[in-house]
């Protein structure tokens, strides 16, 4: 009777990682930073020499490619993307509700009051730039704290009719809510049972 | 990171193997998690644990027992989560004078913080009814689980759990009983719902009488209906 069990239960091992194996999945993997296009390590080269707990990643999502490099900049955690051709694509740095100016904080607040409760896991402010440089992106990013558009990205739980919800929020730099959208949360199976 | 978790591991495995008389579990079992209303959860699962010991006379390997789980969860806040749950275990043929063993779980885990690492306390209480015995028991667990890769668990990667828990177990007209349960596993996502692990459990037994170290292998397949 052992014998079968162990037998059956490494087929259904085999079997369940076969039919993974079919699909594919958004990934996104640690790399060295000679893995990421020289175009990106050149531009972020004088900010990376100052820079503190410096990473690199890329993200494969299907058929398409990007790169994320995260490190700490004047105490801030920032996340810069990038597209496969090396674009800029995007700037998030990490904050807290103090940083955000009145204006925003009032606005989440209106949008928050419509909820019986809410809970802030994370808030992350967006900075992009369309019209200029990366470089000059970067460095009003990252020196001034400005962007040609700023926006305000929040993981929050809300609660509703008695029940929590997972979302991410997107607000503009009034405070006026862009997006809303329903988040999955990490699995905690291994951690309860 | 990985060579630190590999040596503890190592070292748990060998002193484990230095005991005069040693004892090794393998538990094998599959699980479900469910929703069925939103914020409330239900987790199935089957499981069995075979023994291989080893004495004087040589070596030997046991069903020990077969059981069934079933918990229902409920998230009250972003950060805790209350469960209850029942377990029911068959023959237990190791200890002979015991033949069936109901248990009843009231559960309540802390999400302490959430980014790339997790760390989650976990208080259980347990009435474990057995045909000869009633026990009392009371644990305490403080675990983190975090992705090999990434800041998150992506599907087709490697992720690790690692938890420490205390045990107090209150049995009428017999020692009260410690024990310590350091535990490292290995998972890995298959797909967004379907995960597996390899776990490596030390259980430190009897701390407060005469303590003996089993060292115990868990296979497990969770599997993520909605």
């Amino acid at each position: 009777m052992k014998k079968t069990t162990i037998i059956f239960q490494l087929l259904f091992f085999v079997m369940i990682s076969g039919v993974a194996q079919e699909k594919k999945y958004e990934r996104e993997r640690r790399v060295k930073p000679s893995e990421i296009p020289f175009q990106i390590q050149s531009l972020l080269q004088p900010y990376l020499e100052k820079a503190h707990h410096s990473k690199f990643y890329k993200e494969t999502d299907f058929d398409h490619e990007s790169f994320e490099v995260k490190f700490r900049w004047n105490k801030v955690k920032y996340s810069i993307e990038f597209s496969n051709l090396a674009e800029l694509e995007d700037i998030e740095a990490t904050i807290k509700w103090a940083d955000l100016g009145e204006q925003v904080q009032s606005g989440i607040c209106t949008f928050f009051s419509q909820f019986e409760k809410h809970k802030i896991d994370k808030i992350q402010q967006q900075f992009s730039s369309k019209s200029i440089m990366d470089k000059e992106a970067l460095d009003q990013a990252l020196n001034d704290f400005k962007g040609e558009i700023v926006r305000y990205e929040l993981v929050v739980e809300l609660k509703e009719q008695k029940e929590w919800t997972p979302y991410e929020l997107l607000f503009d730099d009034e405070g006026i809510l862009i997006s809303k959208r329903e988040i999955t949360k990490r699995t905690t199976d291994f951690i309860l049972y | 990171m990985r060579l630190f978790i590999l040596t503890i591991l190592t070292f748990l495995l060998l002193k484990v193997c230095a005991q005069e008389r040693r004892r090794m579990v393998w538990e094998g079992g599959v699980a479900v998690d469910y929703t069925i209303i939103k914020n409330i959860s239900f987790n199935t699962s089957l499981a069995q644990r075979t023994s291989f010991l080893e004495d004087g006379e040589g070596q030997f390997t046991e069903l020990s027992f077969l059981e069934f789980n079933q918990f229902v969860t409920k998230k009250v806040h972003p950060l805790l989560k209350l469960s209850l749950g029942y377990k029911f275990r068959t023959v237990e043929p190791v200890e002979d004078f015991d033949f069936f063993e109901h248990r009843i779980t009231e559960q309540a885990a802390w999400t302490h913080f959430e980014r790339r690492f997790r760390l989650v306390s976990r208080l259980r209480l347990e009435q474990r009814i057995r045909s000869s015995t009633f026990a009392h028991r009371y644990r305490y667990r403080l675990s983190t689980d975090f992705p090999l890769s990434g800041d998150k668990i992506d599907a087709q990667e490697f992720f690790l759990v690692l938890s420490s828990e205390l045990l107090l177990e209150i049995v009428e007209k017999e020692p009260n009983t410690l024990e310590n349960r350091l535990s490292g596993s290995l998972g890995y996502a298959i797909s967004e719902k379907v995960k597996a692990d390899l776990n490596f459990t030390c259980r430190i037994e009897d701390i407060n009488l005469d303590a003996e170290v089993i060292l115990f292998i868990t296979t497990g397949l969770n599997i993520k209906l909605n």
